[in-house]
């Protein structure tokens, strides 16, 4: 039975990671637009019941209980029985939250009750309220950073309406409204004047006051003043204190006294709106076409089974070659070829199985850049192009964090505040790229921003003092390789680390996390324009072109995409440096370290002498090698198996495969020869 | 409980492992030799489409110093609880039996070629002795990865 259970749970919480970002996307739109369409608002509650349904079956109570609540409230607004408004957009976005954070804890361990009530009863206030006060005349306010100018004039104003509102009302609602703010200040210190009521429950937004750097962007950003007005209209349309669930605290008087005093700082709620911010990506919401669910490992399974059969119907060759009567060996042949064909377009069916468009991936990130932008009071604008190319099912998983971490980053240190970029000429949104395109093999995906662009000469330095580089080696590099520094370990240039860039990990996990996927990564940046980071990806994680190469008696694979030339030597082309330990292939007018394959690997090679052989010069990164082998064969496709499926990963070994006529083909990792072969250097 | 063992031998000694962990037993498979591995990780063999390591539990537990591999060497190719494959070579594969756990004798400390966490017990039979050999651990993952990483 819990066995059971947990694999109906694996499957649950895939589907609702869809769900949530499906929710996500449908509720940034419908805060762009600043209404719901009855389509659209179907679609949600659509949602939130499966989550609440299959929550339930996997015996996830807090979940469905909670889901519960946000999906009954919904009804209610399908039904007319409560007029959307704006503002709802962002309470359903902080309970989708909530929702992902109730799934994730409760899934691992028991979620304490105190724990599913911080998450959940600001927000079963908020919803309350709601129910309460009907139509809440509210402003929809959904501009994240925005600042002094545009808010400010209007912030008296409105302080003025809102003590009137207080002081005409009776002693004991307030004293009940106090008390909720009285709930909020037990939690997060600072805050306590500031009127936040009902919304921002959502811990998020509390979250950031702990960052000082934040603090004024936040006062500035007009939650404040909505919430506070939210709660006057309320008030005044319903005038019912029990709008607010929990009150009966202590000190009431004087919460009052600060809240009338402090109430200037929040804000005016009829503030023009700024412009939207626009962090979406023009993308159809939550499409929904009939599709199954199924398990990678059974897609593997499936590929194994089909190059079990290319073995197998390779097997018969001889045997029809062998026959002796001609009539008979040809027809043999004839359908021998048509069932390699069939073959291959069946392995190619497969493979497409596991391919996911790039939509997917990008169907995460305008959360992630609302929430950031949020928090940073900076307006982005995601745009996306390529999200019909494919990527490897496999490959997704590996991506997104570094990608994730790619666009907090460019968010965070590559665009600059609003007056940076006002002084600088810029428009004051700001631009996040991401793209990807596919040829020959990859799958480039590049991320861009029109900000200021790495400052290179501070990476150089802190590279030089962390002894990274040299300062002869700085001298002699590109702009962008002295940018590149920037995803080496330990060179966070960041001044402090922020909670957003300071998560634990840095650019060298993005880089290492790109490495492991077979990638690399590079980066492109002009000051004062921008920064552009291009991950070069392979297409699938499953299947690869390789050629074979001979060293003695065994035969590695190396990868196409990383094969730049391959030649025979002549003795012009080769140089020996320094004691003669090294040698360098010049070709043209660069000067390539050579490699002797078999010295890495340790077999016995036909040739010692680089002349008798062949050499390979690849690439990784921006890194050339030659690698010395015996000679090349053919060329052939490759189903790739990790090594560290049934072992463990081994240096320079990126994979295995198994060839056609059953061998095992072990598959060069070209990447780790290149950083084995600088590392030695570096010892040496 | 009884359980349906199979005897193999390392050298002389006879070994035991539950014949549920072995999934098949292959006579002489081509081994691919992995570069840069522990001198007892003899390679990797397709197994049915699947790369499979191979590990020479004579090597390992250092029962011969150069053994041979030959047409009649055997591969055992055990299934692990956390569903790896992994081959084992051994001298030679006996008969099975039935035994009962429960009259295993605790391994001792020393008298045998292999350290004792690696055993599960001794099974005494006759003048016989059989070495029940804890396949989990012999091929446990970290195991595996740390020895290899101290030579690599």
């Amino acid at each position: 039975m819990s066995f059971d259970l947990e694999k109906y749970r694996e499957m649950f919480l895939e589907e609702a990671e869809e769900l949530f970002t499906d929710i996500e996307n449908i509720l940034l739109e419908a805060e762009q637009a600043h209404t719901l369409e009855a389509e659209e608002l179907n679609a949600l509650f659509r949602a939130m019941h499966t989550i609440k349904g299959g929550a339930g079956s996997v015996e996830l109570e807090q979940l469905q209980s909670f889901t519960h609540e946000v999906e009954s409230f919904l009804d209610e607004i399908r039904n007319d029985q409560i007029g959307y408004h704006a503002s709802m957009a962002d309470l359903f976005m902080s309970a989708n939250d909530a929702m992902q954070e109730i799934l994730e804890t409760e899934v691992d361990e028991p979620l304490t009750r105190e724990h599913y009530e911080g998450l959940t009863a600001p927000l079963l206030e908020q919803i309350k309220a709601y129910k309460k006060g009907g139509e809440a005349v509210v402003e929809q306010q959904e501009n994240y950073g925005f600042f002094e100018n545009d808010s400010q004039p209007l912030k008296e104003e409105k302080n003025h309406e809102s003590f009137g509102f207080f002081d005409a009302s009776e002693e004991s609602s307030e004293e009940e409204a106090f008390g909720f703010f009285k709930q909020c200040e037990g939690e997060y210190g600072f805050y306590n004047n500031d009127s936040k009521p009902k919304g921002s429950g959502d811990g998020e937004a509390f979250g950031f006051f702990d960052d000082p750097k934040m603090e004024e962007a936040f006062e500035q950003s007009e939650p404040f003043g909505f919430f506070a007005e939210a709660l006057d209209e309320q008030r005044l349309n319903s005038a019912e204190g029990e709008a607010f669930g929990f009150f009966d605290e202590p000190d009431i008087p004087e919460k009052k006294k600060n809240q009338e005093q402090k109430s200037p700082s929040s804000k005016g709620l009829s503030a023009p709106k700024p412009k939207s911010s626009g962090s979406k990506s023009k993308k159809p919401k939550s499409k929904k076409n009939s599709s199954i669910r199924v398990d990678l490992g059974r897609v593997d399974r499936l590929m194994n089974n089909i190059g079990e059969l290319v073995i197998s119907s390779s097997m018969l060759y001889p045997v029809a070659h062998s026959l002796e009567e001609q009539k008979l060996k040809e027809q043999m042949l004839e359908r021998l070829n048509k069932i390699e064909n069939d073959i291959r377009e069946l392995q190619e069916s497969v493979l497409a199985v596991r391919m996911v468009p790039m939509e997917d991936i990008y169907a995460k990130f305008p959360k992630l850049i609302r929430d950031v932008s949020k928090k940073l009071g900076k307006k982005v604008e995601f745009k996306t192009t390529g999200g019909s190319v494919e990527i490897d099912k496999a490959m997704t998983e590996g991506i997104i964090d570094p990608l994730m971490h790619i666009v907090r980053n460019s968010m965070d240190h590559g665009l600059e505040t609003m007056q940076e970029r006002q002084s600088a000429g810029k428009p004051e949104v700001g631009t996040v790229r991401m793209q990807a395109e596919q040829g020959n093999g990859q799958i480039i995906i590049s991320i861009s921003d029109d900000g200021a662009g790495v400052n290179v000469e501070k990476v150089t330095q802190k590279a030089i003092d962390n002894g990274v580089i040299s300062v002869e080696e700085a001298e002699d590099m590109t702009n962008d390789q002295k940018a590149a520094l920037i995803f080496e370990a330990g060179l966070s240039t960041a001044e402090e680390v922020s909670d957003l860039s300071g998560r634990g990990v840095g650019m060298d996990v993005v880089k290492s996390n790109i490495n492991k996927l077979g990638g690399v990564v590079n980066i492109h940046t002009e000051p004062g324009m921008g920064t552009t980071i291009n991950i070069v990806l392979p297409l699938t994680l499953a299947i690869m072109d390789g050629l074979n190469v001979a060293v003695g008696q065994t035969r590695f694979i190396l990868p196409l995409a990383s094969i730049v030339e391959s030649l025979q030597p002549t003795k012009q082309m080769l140089k020996v440096v320094g004691d003669g330990s090294e040698d360098l292939l010049m070709l043209r007018d660069e000067f390539i370290p050579i490699v002797r394959l078999h010295k890495i690997f340790n077999v016995a090679p036909s040739h010692e002498k680089l002349l008798e052989g062949m050499l390979i010069v690849v690439k990784a990164g921006d890194s050339k090698i030659a690698l010395f082998v015996d000679e090349f064969l053919n060329q052939q496709q490759v189903v790739i198996k990790p090594l560290d499926k049934n072992y463990k990963n081994i240096k320079g070994v990126s994979g295995a495969t198994v060839r056609e006529d059953g061998s095992i083909g072990l598959i060069l990792d070209i990447i780790g020869i290149v950083d084995q072969y600088k590392l030695d250097k570096e010892v040496a | 409980m009884r359980q349906e063992i199979i005897k193999f031998l390392l050298g002389s000694e006879n070994f035991a492992v539950e014949t549920e962990k072995i999934r098949e037993i292959v006579i002489a498979p081509h081994i691919t030799a992995l570069p840069n591995t522990e001198k007892w990780v003899k390679g990797v063999i397709n197994l049915r489409g699947d790369v499979v390591p191979v590990i020479d539990l004579r090597l390992r537990f250092h029962t011969a110093c150069d053994p041979e591999y030959d047409a009649r060497s055997v591969v055992m190719a055990v299934r692990t609880d956390d569903e790896r494959m992994i081959g084992v070579i051994v001298d030679a594969v006996k008969d099975m039996e039935e035994i009962s756990f429960e009259d295993l004798s605790p391994a001792p400390e020393i008298g045998t070629s292999i350290e004792s966490k690696y055993i599960k017990g001794l099974l005494k039979k006759d003048s016989e002795m059989v070495v029940i050999m804890d396949m989990e651990r012999v091929l446990d993952r970290a195991d595996l990865e740390n020895s290899t990483c101290q030579n690599g």
